[in-house]
């Protein structure tokens, strides 16, 4: 295969990554802020977040075997998994690195949920919220790639604001579903009772 | 509310939370795809232009988009073939004599 149709898919698998994933993490703090609405419930919210990471999984994987198979940029095996000892671009290459490795952590825990307990699961799944700008951050400072381009930078700009407001939404303290359920008890005076309890 | 209806209507939202979610993965996969296809075919042609304006004019490299172009090896090595050689200068030796002669034709000329 030409080497020039591998440099370039990397780049724009990468790119359509960074998009992925942004929606993946935009949908989990959808999640963990219980948000729903008619069309999209709040279980469709987090099958859509599980899809939609091993589909951004999957080009992930594709932007990692076209940067080790194309043949200008000497990328190994082990630059992929240890960081900051590639000999291209090694501390931006690093930091994809890192974010790969962040990945992988999430990936398995996530995979083994039911085996794990909630607070092992939550404390590596929290790590997604410095997977994602260090894979941003990465993509705008790898040397040859598209980050320094007006377009890309728009783009990165677009990907933050999503996810600080997809933030804002979540951390509104008047909008915590259990803010609003205590709310709801005080004023009624009702007790309090688990979500899930029968009656 | 019945039993036979809380078993319809779950089943009711079992299948529209599948298929709106199958619906959302299939577009959002359809558009990566298209997406990825677009922006390595604007890139490649991008680096097109790049290579052809560069090899059109005297060797010197295009500053447009020289750090998203393809590094190729061919093009490079077609552009050093197309660069005019670099102009040997003087050497120290030859200098005084260039001189010397230029100074005895202008002697011999002014006589």
């Amino acid at each position: 295969m030409n080497a020039t149709v591998l440099w370039y898919s990397s780049r724009a698998v990468g790119v359509v990554s960074l998009v992925l994933f942004t929606a993946v993490v935009v949908l989990g703090i959808a999640t963990a802020g219980r948000a729903s609405s008619t069309a999209f419930p709040r279980a469709a919210v987090l099958r859509l977040h599980r899809a939609l990471s091993i589909a951004a999984t999957a080009f992930i994987a594709v932007h990692i075997a076209t940067a080790i198979l194309d043949s200008y940029v000497n990328i190994s095996y082990w630059d992929i998994v240890v960081p900051f000892g590639s000999s291209f671009d090694p501390f931006w290459i690093g930091l994809g690195a890192v974010a790969i490795d962040l990945l992988i952590a999430i990936g398995i825990t996530s995979a083994f949920r039911r085996r794990l307990s909630l607070r092992a699961w939550r404390a590596v799944h929290l790590s997604a919220y410095a997977m994602w700008p260090i894979a941003l951050i990465h993509g705008f400072g790898v040397s040859g790639g598209d980050g320094q381009q007006r377009w890309m930078i728009a783009l990165d700009i677009v990907c933050i604001a999503a996810v600080l407001g997809a933030l804002a939404f979540r951390l509104r303290p008047d909008r915590h579903p259990d803010t609003i359920a205590r709310r709801w008890d005080d004023a009624t005076d009702r007790p309090r009772v688990s979500v899930g309890a029968s009656s | 509310m019945t039993k036979k209806y809380r078993i319809a209507r779950r089943d009711h939202l079992r299948r529209r939370v599948r298929l709106t979610t199958a619906g959302v993965v299939g577009v959002a996969g359809a558009a990566s795809v298209a997406l990825t296809v677009a922006i390595a075919g604007a890139a490649h042609a991008q680096n097109d232009a790049t290579e052809t304006s560069s090899t059109s004019s005297d060797g010197s490299t295009n500053s447009a988009g020289t750090s998203a172009a393809a590094p190729t090896t061919a093009a490079a090595a077609s552009r050093a073939a197309a660069a005019p050689a670099p102009q040997v200068l003087a050497t120290p030796a030859q200098t005084p004599k260039a001189t010397i002669s230029a100074r005895a034709q202008a002697k011999s000329g002014g006589s």
